[in-house]
């Protein structure tokens, strides 16, 4: 080895000597301490609410199985009602109920007894249905924003969201 | 080599206390291992606010992963990967501050520290060399810093914290001889450096 590199990693060898001012290391303990308590506090409600449904179950014995066995029962059900309504959303569900339908919505007689809102031909109109009256079907057809009047009894469905929905009014 | 007994690990007792949640065994680890993470972090940051702020972040990681350190190890060497991996990261990340380093405030302490004097005293052969040795010092972090992050890395470790090759190789996860050719590598860096200073 060179004197010159001998000479160099003496000198590196003290830098080792180096060190901060008295009393740094206490405090850093001290700064350390306070920031896990400050990340513990702001630990997400998620993880602790694992962490304690953890706890609860470890501590229940044999009972855990059973508890454990009707969560898992409950996803199944979930997952199999999920994958036979396709994933559709309930506007989805409503609009191929429509299509199907054949834009009809109601086909059986309306019990109406209060002025019902309609529309036809684009405008607004007040009418009254008496008792027994035929279906009430999609009205200004030719309108791209189909207008429907929905008198199912106590039932309101939303066809799709391009549909204007006109309830009963009382 | 086949057949060669490991040495125990001496934190192995405290690791476990700590691992089941006893912080106050954490805390022992952080007491014992601090000072000389602080100076493989320092020396490759030259800054002590960013040294404090990465040593905070080390011991928090540690603390975190802790569950996932399996023994393979010594915690030494599993904390030291941890140092340099992040402190390497972080270099990368912020630009090269040479002017910022913050080696007055220590060189203060290293004027003082008896253990250095005598150190010094023996080390030098005549009065204008000692008068010198501050200089040089100053001239050497310069090199240091002038040196790759990769490069001042084993040089930290190996001449500074007086760390065998083996375990540079295990903390940096590169062959010994990798860290042997980074070795000379830097040193001829520096002895370039220092080469205008020394004549």
């Amino acid at each position: 080895m060179s004197e010159e590199l001998s000479e160099i990693q003496k000198l590196l060898r003290l830098k080792r000597y180096e060190k901060p001012r008295d009393g740094y290391f206490e405090d850093f303990l001290t700064e350390f301490q306070s920031r896990q308590r400050s990340e513990l506090l702001r630990r997400s409600a998620r993880s602790l609410l694992m962490e304690r449904m953890g706890t609860y179950f470890s501590g229940l014995g044999r009972q855990r199985w059973f508890y454990g066995a009707g969560l898992a029962y409950a996803t199944v059900m979930l997952g199999v009602f999920t994958w036979r309504s396709g994933g559709e959303s309930p506007e989805q569900m409503a609009e191929k109920a429509v299509n199907e339908s054949g834009g009809v919505l109601w086909s059986g007689d309306v019990e109406l007894t209060a002025p019902v809102r309609y529309v036809e031909g684009g405008a607004m109109n007040v009418g009254m249905f008496g008792q027994g009256n035929g279906p009430v079907v999609n009205l200004d057809a030719q309108s791209p924003r189909r207008r429907v009047v929905l008198p199912a009894p106590n039932r309101i469905l939303p066809v799709s969201l391009s549909d204007e929905v006109i309830t009963r009014e009382y | 080599m086949e057949g060669k007994k490991r040495k125990p690990d001496v934190d192995k007792e405290l690791v476990e206390r700590a691992k089941t949640g006893d912080t106050a065994a954490f805390d022992e680890l952080v007491i014992k291992h601090s000072p000389k993470l602080y100076g493989l972090v320092y020396h490759m940051t030259a800054n002590h606010d960013d040294t404090n702020d990465l040593l905070q972040d080390v011991f928090a990681k540690a603390y975190r992963s802790l569950k996932r350190f399996q023994g393979k190890s010594s915690f030494y060497t599993w904390i030291y990967s941890i140092a340099t991996n992040m402190s390497l990261n972080f270099l990368k990340k912020r630009n090269r501050r040479k002017g910022q380093m913050s080696l007055d405030d220590l060189d203060r302490q290293v004027e003082h520290d008896k253990e250095l004097i005598e150190a010094t005293m023996k080390s030098t052969s005549n009065p204008v060399r000692e008068a010198n040795l501050h200089e040089l010092q100053k001239r050497l972090n310069d090199a240091m810093m002038e040196l790759s992050d990769d490069h001042r890395a084993v040089v930290t470790m190996f001449d500074i914290q007086g760390m065998p090759h083996a375990e540079i190789s295990k903390i940096l996860g590169v062959s010994e001889g990798t860290v042997r050719s980074r070795l000379f590598y830097a040193h001829r860096q520096l002895q370039n450096f220092l080469e205008e200073f020394r004549r």
